[in-house]
């Protein structure tokens, strides 16, 4: 996700540059505005969110040693630290061969200010979260000095009065969070904090091994998803049939979020307004939007459940799936009501659902798993489909239920058939 | 009492167990038909685990041939007659414990009864409705265990069930193998000890069977 974002505002740069060719050194309030925004940036991730930084099996391990913690964890710190070392170093490379009219900026500020930015606040981020962990396991502990980077931070604006004392404040910084994070992993490790990093070597080997990730979070804990409590499930069928009982197993995460259904009711209504010559980003808005409820895809079958692949498959699809089209018919019909009528007609939009669904369920098969990975995979899949129905329904009516009812039995035939691969 | 098949509920011939081509086990025979239980041994990396993930169907063979009621194991006809629990028993997590039990039943298209009945065995009832999460491992454990014989599949895979369940745990285990082996239904057991001493079987036949890593097995005397 950081990097998708840091991808769009790079994009961004690159249209102010081609709109803005000659103005930008003439902003002098530019440097101050993105020095404040930056200090800003450094206290909100620090106080609010998870590093990136992550440990392998080893490293656990070597805790139960006598060596102190820190010392044992300082080579994964390092290793977390150099990527984003490097890329800040590309890119002041890169902005100072490109704009060569800034010259006067770069050689104002030293070449090396961004580097330190980047370390010194990945080093705040770090420091930040595991104080914070380890205080949680002891409330005795004292607060997290949060003043003393936010000082340090503001130090970075000093570069405004002098480039050196720029540099000094970023230092100040980083020296100030490495003082901290080490701090907390001087003596005793907290549980919580093991455990988060055990968990995070587990994720990891996941990851390698293309494994699907632990449904788990962060810490190690379930994640809320499963820990929320239903709204509403019914009873557990009796002895009726495999197929019968996969598929209130399937309709369980519909009781789970059941807002979700109103999104879809939303998605319903916006593709009752798409007409044929509508701008293309609303089909990927519409795809956005419906991504939203594919969460509802139930979790996969416990391995030994005597169903076919093709029945776990469509135990697994067809309750969210229906209960998503119903929604959209829902949503489409009250655009019909107040007279949009767009090429996708009232029989494409109950399919459009399970067709995401299924396509969902073929691109997480074949790809290993992970919170934000499975959102990219729930949008992909979901503007896959509005497309195909958009786009098909440009040739006839008729043609957008037969492509998404084409789309779903193929990607599930698929999906199937890799199942039965896998059972050889 | 279930009729018992005219051919074993378990054939095994020629079978090479292991992972990545490295062979870990060899069993050149076996045979298990209803209401005969297979005490399998061995050490520490002998290949008992893998044996049974094999023929539950959840490790392809390196060689020879394993058939459940006559299906490959793994396959849905296989699926259906075979109950595996692991040593590390795990549960679905989006599930109480309650809804485990009934959707198990369910699935497998039992009656429910026997299933509860063993939970209460086990002292599951002050647990039915809780999260596996909240569950120690021993309860998970009996939880697995509870659904294995409350189905009364014909065939039981147990890996090491005694490891973590207590005294009064273990002796509720044995009674539910002899119920099982009275059913008709056949029981392949991995343990490390004597954890069977005590199993009273009526009409049932034990086997007990060695393994000795990657040379063929040992034993295979009945030992009623």
């Amino acid at each position: 996700m950081v990097g998708w974002a840091a991808f769009c505002l790079l994009v961004a740069l690159i249209g102010l540059r081609q709109s803005y060719p000659l103005a930008a050194p003439a902003l002098a309030w530019c440097p101050p505005v993105a020095a404040a925004l930056c200090a800003g940036g450094w206290l909100w991730a620090s106080l609010r969110s998870r590093p990136g930084w992550s440990v392998g099996a080893l490293e656990p391990l070597l805790l139960t040693s006598p060596q102190q913690p820190w010392r044992v964890l300082l080579p994964a710190l390092t290793l977390a630290l150099l990527p984003p070392l490097a890329w800040a170093t590309g890119m002041t490379a890169l902005g100072a061969l490109w704009w060569p009219q800034w010259w006067g900026l770069w050689s104002a500020l030293p070449l090396i200010a961004l580097p330190l930015i980047t370390l010194s606040g990945q080093l705040l981020w770090i420091a930040a979260h595991d104080w914070r962990c380890a205080r949680l396991d002891s409330p005795g502990q004292a607060r997290w000095p949060a003043t003393w980077p936010a000082l340090g931070a503001l130090l970075g604006l000093l570069w405004l009065a002098h480039p050196l004392l720029g540099v000094l404040g970023c230092l100040g910084v980083g020296a100030t969070s490495f003082w901290v994070w080490r701090s907390v992993w001087s003596e005793t490790s907290s549980p919580r904090l093991l455990a988060r990093l055990q968990h995070q070597g587990l994720r990891q080997g996941a990851r390698r091994l293309g494994l699907s990730l632990p449904d788990l979070d962060a810490d190690g804990l379930p994640r809320r998803s499963v820990w929320r409590p239903r709204v509403w499930s019914g009873r557990v069928p009796g002895p009726g049939g495999a197929f019968r009982a996969a598929c209130w197993y399937g309709a369980l995460r519909l009781g789970q979020r059941p807002a979700r259904l109103l999104w879809a009711v939303l998605a319903g209504l916006g593709a009752g307004a798409l007409a044929p010559g509508s701008p293309l980003p609303l089909v990927y808005l519409l795809g956005l939007v419906l991504g939203l409820g594919l969460d509802l895809l139930a979790p996969p079958l416990p391995a030994a459940a005597p169903l076919s692949p093709l029945g776990r498959a469509l135990a697994r699809s067809l309750p969210p799936g229906v209960a998503l089209g119903a929604a959209l018919l829902l949503g489409g019909g009250l655009g019909w009501a107040l007279g949009w009528v767009g090429p996708l007609t009232l029989l494409a939009l109950p399919l459009l659902p399970w067709s995401a669904l299924c396509t969902l369920l073929w691109l997480g098969e074949a790809l290993p798993g992970s919170p934000v990975g499975g959102a990219t995979l729930r949008y992909g899949a979901a503007s896959l489909s509005a497309l195909l129905a958009f786009g098909a329904a440009q040739l006839s009516p008729w043609a957008a239920p037969a492509a998404l009812l084409l789309l779903g039995s193929g990607v599930l035939w698929s999906s199937s058939g890799r199942l039965i691969n896998l059972q050889a | 009492m279930r009729e018992a098949p005219a051919e074993g509920i378990l054939e095994v011939r020629g079978l090479r167990v292991g992972y990545g081509g490295r062979e870990v086990a060899h069993c050149p025979g076996l045979r298990l038909l209803g209401g005969q239980l297979c005490h399998l041994r061995g050490d520490n990396g002998a290949g008992k685990t893998t044996l049974l993930r094999t023929v539950a169907g959840e490790v392809a063979p390196l060689g020879g041939e394993v058939r459940v009621l006559g299906a490959r194991p793994g396959s849905q006809a296989a699926r259906a007659a075979t109950v595996y629990v692991p040593a590390e028993a795990t549960l679905p997590a989006e599930l109480l414990v309650r809804e485990w039990l009934e959707f198990a039943a369910a699935l497998w298209q039992r009656p429910g009864g026997p299933i509860r009945t063993q939970a209460q065995a086990f002292g599951l009832t002050p647990w039915l409705e809780a999260w596996p999460a909240e569950l120690s491992r021993g309860t998970r454990q009996k939880v697995a265990l509870s659904v294995a014989l409350g189905l009364g599949l014909p065939l039981t895979l147990l890996d090491e069930p005694f490891a973590t369940l207590d005294r009064a745990s273990g002796a509720a285990l044995r009674a539910g193998l002899q119920a099982a082996l009275a059913g008709g239904g056949a029981v392949l057991v991995t343990t490390h000890g004597a954890e069977l001493t005590g199993l009273e079987l009526t009409g049932a036949e034990l086997l007990s069977v060695e393994l000795l890593g990657a040379s063929p097995v040992v034993g295979g005397t009945g030992e009623a």
